[in-house]
């Protein structure tokens, strides 16, 4: 276990030294990952019936994005078609620690290039958090950053199948954004597409770990809430490692 | 006209070659319009009115946006995707030996035919809008509609041009992912941004033009003004972006200088 960690900590730093180079194109991501939130905020901020907290909820909702962001259509699904992901199945370690490693640094920077943005919106909208409600949602913020992970890495893996892994994760990311909490905070969904976004891991992914910072959560629906998180990473984990035994066996490089 | 013809035609001819992509395509197209669709549905489930717009009004301006986002995605982004890439290493010495515009062959010759299923659903949306408002535009308010539909291409041809020529400059910016997030903006009218927001989108990154005023003129009927505004801004965006490519091709050296 600890080689495990100390495989992704030298990933980690490999690949943060990688990427510093590109941080103006960080940036452009950070911007990215922040629109569709900002979008949100703009909106329901005209209407009266979004309450007070719909500013910190937001603001929340950007760092739970800039967190848990994942580019596995990018990057390892990129691998995939120019057959570098060979190399990865050579080395005698995980092949996930690869894509682990760059999707963790990649997200450290974007916390680090995003903070910032952060801060602005933070001022003007004028923000308020309890320390309490932000300690609770820390554990549903790994749960979201694991989930996203595991979801949009098994999404990328229709590489193995197709050409259109971009379409493949973008229905996932219309999904993360329509019932994730990015277009409407959960509360504010009708019934029954609320129900329905209650039980599917998308507001996992993104909305829940900011209702609980905000504290708008009774601590039955929090417990509600963790217990849908946990049960969709085993889901997603499973998912995943059949996705990749079944792509590798499919796979073929140059020479093979 | 007849080179981008000819140009279309054969990107036609190659798309369909591979049918199984066109049904991802259209499928995707279907799945993001829905996902904006029903986010508009939630908003309006909670108040009858944003920023002074109905839910009808807000349907033409998203279908006016998958519309123009369509017509982007089938004639401009294929030749911008990698124009920075082109300048970098040399590749734009094919246009400028050809003997046409070399700002027309560099950023709009390669078209994806199979994106204009967003513009045709795009189209959709804006007659569902319509419906909604119980409302037949008269002739006028189309074809400003129209007018302004395509100065709003022409806008999002300039800018996008304009920030990949930056690469004449700059060849490692790469800024085509934060377009893409200002571009986002046009989603939703210009009236829920903030005041200086709302300028920078009128007069700076004119998301209004692109999105917020043809879809008014198509609900409310033409307004002199705002075509006015909206030539001057398409005129002054198309000169500017046509002045740094040139400034551009004189700093460019080529791949064999």
């Amino acid at each position: 276990m600890s080689r495990l960690l100390r495989l992704i900590r030298l990933e980690i730093w490999r690949q943060i030294i990688g990427w510093s180079g590109a941080w103006w194109f960080l940036v452009t991501l950070v911007i990215g990952q922040a629109v569709a939130p900002l979008l949100g905020l703009f909106v329901w901020l005209h209407v009266p019936s979004a309450g007070a907290q719909v500013g910190s909820y937001y603001l929340a909702v950007i760092c739970v994005a800039l967190v848990t962001a994942s580019f596995e259509n990018h990057t390892f699904a990129q691998a995939i078609y120019s057959g570098d992901v060979a190399a990865a199945l050579l080395r005698p370690q995980p092949p996930v620690i690869g894509p682990l490693g760059e999707n963790l640094a990649i997200r450290l920077w974007m916390l680090v290039l995003g903070l910032p943005l952060i801060t602005l919106v933070g001022l003007t909208v004028g923000v308020h958090f309890a320390p309490l409600a932000l300690l609770a949602a820390l554990p549903a913020l790994a749960l979201a950053a694991v989930l996203r992970f595991l979801f949009v890495w098994t999404l990328a893996m229709a590489a193995f199948w197709t050409e259109r892994v971009h379409a493949v994760v973008a229905f996932g990311g219309a999904l993360i954004f329509l019932l994730g909490g990015s277009a409407a905070p959960n509360a504010l969904l009708p019934d029954p597409l609320r129900t329905i976004a209650q039980l599917l891991p998308f507001r996992s992914m993104l909305g829940f770990p900011a209702e609980l910072a905000t504290g708008a959560l009774t601590p039955a629906d929090a417990a509600a809430g963790y217990a849908i998180s946990v049960l969709w990473t085993a889901a997603l984990g499973c998912c995943a490692v059949g996705a990749w035994r079944l792509g590798v066996r499919r796979y073929t490089t140059v020479g093979a | 006209m007849r080179l981008l013809c000819t140009a279309f035609s054969l990107s036609l001819r190659r798309s369909l070659a591979y049918r199984v992509n066109l049904f991802f395509d259209a499928l995707l197209a279907v799945v993001e319009l829905a996902a904006s669709i029903g986010a508009i549905g939630i908003i309006f489930a909670q108040t009858g009115l944003l920023a002074g717009w109905s839910a009808g009004q807000m349907l033409a301006l998203i279908g006016t946006f998958a519309f123009i986002t369509g017509l982007r995605a089938t004639f401009l982004d294929p030749s911008l995707a990698d124009l920075s890439q082109q300048i970098r290493d040399g590749r734009l010495d094919t246009y400028l030996l050809q003997p046409a515009t070399s700002v027309l062959l560099a950023t709009s010759t390669r078209h994806a035919p199979l994106a204009l299923v967003q513009s045709v659903l795009g189209i959709g949306v804006v007659i569902l809008g319509l419906h909604e408002l119980g409302i037949v535009p008269s002739p006028l308010a189309v074809a400003g509609w129209a007018l302004l539909t395509l100065i709003g291409l022409l806008i999002g041809w300039a800018t996008s041009v304009g920030l990949a020529s930056l690469a004449f400059w700059a060849p490692r910016l790469n800024l085509g992912v934060l377009y893409g997030a200002a571009w986002e903006l046009g989603r939703y009218p210009v009236d829920i941004y903030g005041r200086w927001l709302q300028r920078l989108l009128t007069f700076a990154f004119p998301v209004a033009a692109i999105t917020t005023w043809p879809a008014q003129t198509l609900t409310q009927g033409p307004d002199l003004t705002t075509l006015l505004a909206a030539v001057l801004l398409g005129t002054a965006f198309t000169a500017a972006t046509l002045l740094l490519w040139h400034l551009g091709l004189r700093r460019y050296t080529g791949a064999t200088s």
